[in-house]
């Protein structure tokens, strides 16, 4: 289809072709939202998180110190939730829950092909002591509220539909089953799920995903040194992860906790 | 088949498409950020499904579009409530910082407010991302002749819009 634009409109055009980007501005929304997605994929789903206490102030809280988050995760009760709220806040405020897309995996049953493999007899690491007191739990109890989910019309085509029993949507799952049991105050249960991943999809599209949350997992068990080793496999393997910051700033609660000298049971 | 692109390369190099294609679409302020943000969790999301033999854009541009769209719904009804005090959200990039700006790009930026989300969209695609129609029609996932018809609607306002604005510039 060819169309000749007047010569004001073409110049409009090439105005808009030729835009340049500020490279500093484009490096620090980059930044930003680089962390806020390690945390949001590796968090809560936005589905189970419609309902935030003060959801205004935790964002204004997240959105100013999005920075400084990305560069160190100062991770405290007060600054987990301000950080994870903004993922919970776009929740609401567009109706995006990436699980409408895959409804399936709201983490109900598991299918029953994949419930016969290893439940209980293949910890995912050494467990080497009982588990502190976990951060992250109680936190976000506060926020797990399901069912409050706003709706939007957002279908995506996904171009080659992944079928509810695909190998994709098994794997998501199992690492939204190990997900949810984060959010709920449970990682112990979160275990379970990825070892299942681990077993049968040794080389899932998942496992970089699946790597990042047992490190929180373990992190959150207070299984410091099988959260340690994790992590530095995890580095390893996936040197220029998504999920880096996340990984990080699970090590880092554990330094925290050590550092304030909190006894370990 | 290939294996999918890597997430964080594409982020690193995509990030850039879609944060200019967002602006264009009309995603203004601070919530070019929220976005972004949105975008790319659902590029994650999708990226096993992404079929590596085809052009990556036309894929982004299909979620860039879709949730620009939805999110610029409901903000419309949600600003007031959701948002907190102009002050704190300063230190988030604004979706005009993020172009370098000159009178023409200004102008331009006007001509594509007049038109409606969809319009733009196509326009857009077309455009500027030189799709031609039919990709166009895949990535926005509408039929064909619906492309075509925005696209015309699209030229005409854009065109009315730049005549207008040239006009306003010599009488000025």
């Amino acid at each position: 289809m060819t169309h000749q634009l007047p010569p004001n409109s073409a110049a409009l055009l090439s105005a808009l072709r030729e835009a340049r980007v500020s490279s500093a501005v484009e490096s620090t929304l980059k930044m930003r939202v680089h962390s806020r997605l390690s945390v949001s994929l590796l968090g809560l789903t936005p589905a189970l998180s419609a309902s935030v206490p003060a959801t205004s102030n935790a964002l204004v809280a997240a959105r100013t110190s999005g920075i400084s988050v990305a560069r160190g995760f100062t991770v405290g009760k007060g600054t987990l939730i301000a950080w994870l709220a903004p993922v919970f806040a776009l929740g609401v405020l567009t109706g995006v829950a990436v699980d409408r897309w895959h409804p399936q995996s709201a983490v109900k049953a598991l299918p029953d092909n994949t419930a016969p493999l290893a439940q209980q007899d293949a910890p995912l690491a050494p467990q080497p002591e009982p588990p502190l007191q976990a951060i992250s739990p109680s936190d976000l109890e506060q926020i797990d509220a399901p069912g409050a989910v706003t709706s939007a019309s957002l279908a995506m085509p996904s171009p080659t539909a992944s079928d509810a029993n695909s190998s994709l949507a098994i794997e998501r799952r199992l690492l939204d089953e190990a997900r949810q049991a984060l959010a709920r105050g449970e990682p112990q249960a979160g275990l379970a799920p990825l070892d299942r991943h681990a077993k049968r999809f040794p080389k899932g599209v998942l496992t970089e995903e699946r790597e990042a949350l047992a490190v929180r997992l373990l992190a959150a068990l207070g299984q410091n040194d099988a959260a340690t080793a994790r992590a530095e496999n995890f580095h390893r393997r996936f040197p220029n992860s998504l999920f880096t910051p996340a990984v990080d700033n699970a090590i880092a609660t554990i330094s925290r906790r050590n550092g304030v000298g909190e006894s370990k049971p | 088949m290939s294996p999918p692109p890597q997430f964080r390369e594409l982020f690193e190099s995509e990030f850039g498409y879609v944060t200019r294609t967002l602006r264009y679409l009309g995603v203004g302020g601070h919530e070019i950020e929220d976005v972004a943000h949105d975008v790319f969790l659902h590029v994650y999301r999708h990226l096993p499904e992404f079929d590596t033999a085809r052009p990556v854009r036309p894929w982004l541009f299909g979620f860039a579009y879709r949730i620009a769209r939805d999110f610029r719904a409901l903000a419309r009804h949600h600003h007031e409530s959701t948002h907190g005090p102009q002050d704190l959200r300063d230190t988030a990039p604004l979706a005009d910082e993020l172009l370098v700006q000159s009178q023409a790009l200004e102008q331009a930026l006007k001509a594509l407010d007049t038109l409606e989300t969809d319009e733009r969209a196509v326009f857009i695609a077309h455009e500027l991302d030189e799709l031609p129609i039919p990709d166009v029609a895949e990535a926005l996932a509408i039929p064909l002749n619906t492309a075509y018809s925005r696209l015309r609607r699209a030229r005409s306002k854009f065109e009315a819009a730049a005549r207008r604005l040239a006009t306003q510039e010599r009488t000025r």
